[in-house]
């Protein structure tokens, strides 16, 4: 492309010099939109990496760690391995890696659980609490972690009821009314977006 | 410099070092010692030659004079000078409109392409585990460890063909 200016046209080299501009610009947005489509899986997802696998078979060592306790009677070595978990390193810290984001709903979950078992529905409570975060969408793991939630409402509930509190164990059974029927359409709804296709 | 010295010797292998001078390489001697003895003002190319030497080697013994020196600067310079500001433009608006060009054309094979361009291999990316799963959880320990189970055996086999997929393994 040859663009001749006289040197005595001031006004040609404006025209040129904004043609050229705009050639530019249009050349970059372009440029910038067909990079935006380069990946044609539409995927945001990083590739499954050593580091992500690690730390998932760290978690089951865990989990079965857990489980072990759990079975002798151990609750607080079970807890304690369920906290191991929760306060593990986590690969990525950059960017929430859905696989590491929903193994720590279902740990928070299970501690939630052993806690709730070992009569300690305060601790229970809060840990139910740090794990709704990690499931913010509507998947089995986040309906898990609200019918957790209701148990331990019901049990507050009860553990008022015994102390004398009606009010506060009344508060606590609406409260865990309101969860598990959270739960339950959380559930319903995971399961007939899969009826619909949308899970395979 | 006349090499009838050497002439005379015939070849290489003859040339003799304290042999008398000839008497062509006395008067070629001569005319050196007048031309230099003249300066500038007598044309001879060996005296020419060795007073190139001399101005290369210590340039400080024979200065120039300010008239002469503005005069070689100015004619240096106007040598570098850029004739006029149209080429210079020319040359730079056309270096941008052939970036621009070739921007244009590559974001449009890459925009209306779709697809047509080669991509990269196609890799598991990291996902929800939520397909692995296809009714609402179960409590109890046993449960839970059979989820992490299930989702650390689907990943690591989404490692593994990643890995195979990297070296071009299918």
């Amino acid at each position: 492309m040859k663009f001749t200016i006289s040197r005595s046209s001031r006004g040609a080299r404006k025209i040129t010099a904004l043609v050229v501009a705009l050639l530019v610009a249009v050349g970059l947005v372009g440029l910038t939109v067909a990079c935006g489509k380069g990946n044609p899986r539409g995927d945001d997802g990083a590739p499954i990496d050593v580091e992500t696998m690690a730390y998932l078979s760290e978690a089951r060592s865990l989990h079965h760690q857990a489980g072990i306790k759990e079975d002798t009677g151990d609750f607080p070595g079970a807890i304690a391995a369920m906290a191991r978990l929760t306060a593990a390193q986590r690969p990525h810290p950059e960017r929430k890696v859905p696989e590491v984001e929903e193994v720590l709903a279902d740990a928070f979950a299970r501690k939630a659980e052993l806690e709730l078992r070992a009569g300690n529905t305060n601790d229970a409570l809060a840990t139910v609490q740090q794990g709704l975060p990690h499931a913010e969408s509507p998947t089995f793991f986040r309906g898990h972690l609200l019918e957790v939630q209701g148990l331990v409402e019901k049990a507050r509930g009860a553990a008022f009821a015994d102390a004398g509190k009606p009010n506060e164990a009344k508060a606590a059974r609406e409260r865990a009314i309101r969860l598990l029927d959270e739960a339950v359409k959380v559930q319903e709804g995971v399961v007939n977006a899969s009826l619909d296709g949308g899970a395979k | 410099m006349a090499d009838a010295h050497h002439d005379a010797a015939g070849t290489p292998g003859d040339l003799d070092p304290d042999a008398p001078p000839t008497d062509e390489e006395l008067r070629e001697a001569s005319a050196l010692a007048a031309a230099l003895e003249a300066g500038s003002a007598a044309p001879h190319d060996d005296a020419m030659f060795l007073r190139s030497l001399v101005h290369a080697h210590a340039p400080e013994r024979s200065p120039l004079d300010a008239e002469r020196n503005e005069r070689l600067v100015a004619r240096a310079l106007d040598k570098g000078k850029i004739k006029g500001n149209g080429r210079v433009i020319r040359v730079l608006f056309g270096g941008g409109a052939v970036t621009a060009a070739l921007a244009a054309a590559a974001a449009v094979v890459l925009f209306f392409g779709n697809g047509q361009v080669e991509s990269a291999p196609k890799l598991a990316q990291s996902r929800s585990t939520q397909e692995l799963f296809h009714e609402p959880f179960q409590r109890g320990g046993g449960e839970a460890a059979a989820r992490i189970d299930r989702i650390a055996m689907a990943r690591s086999s989404d490692l593994r063909e990643n890995r195979f997929t990297r070296w071009g393994v299918r």
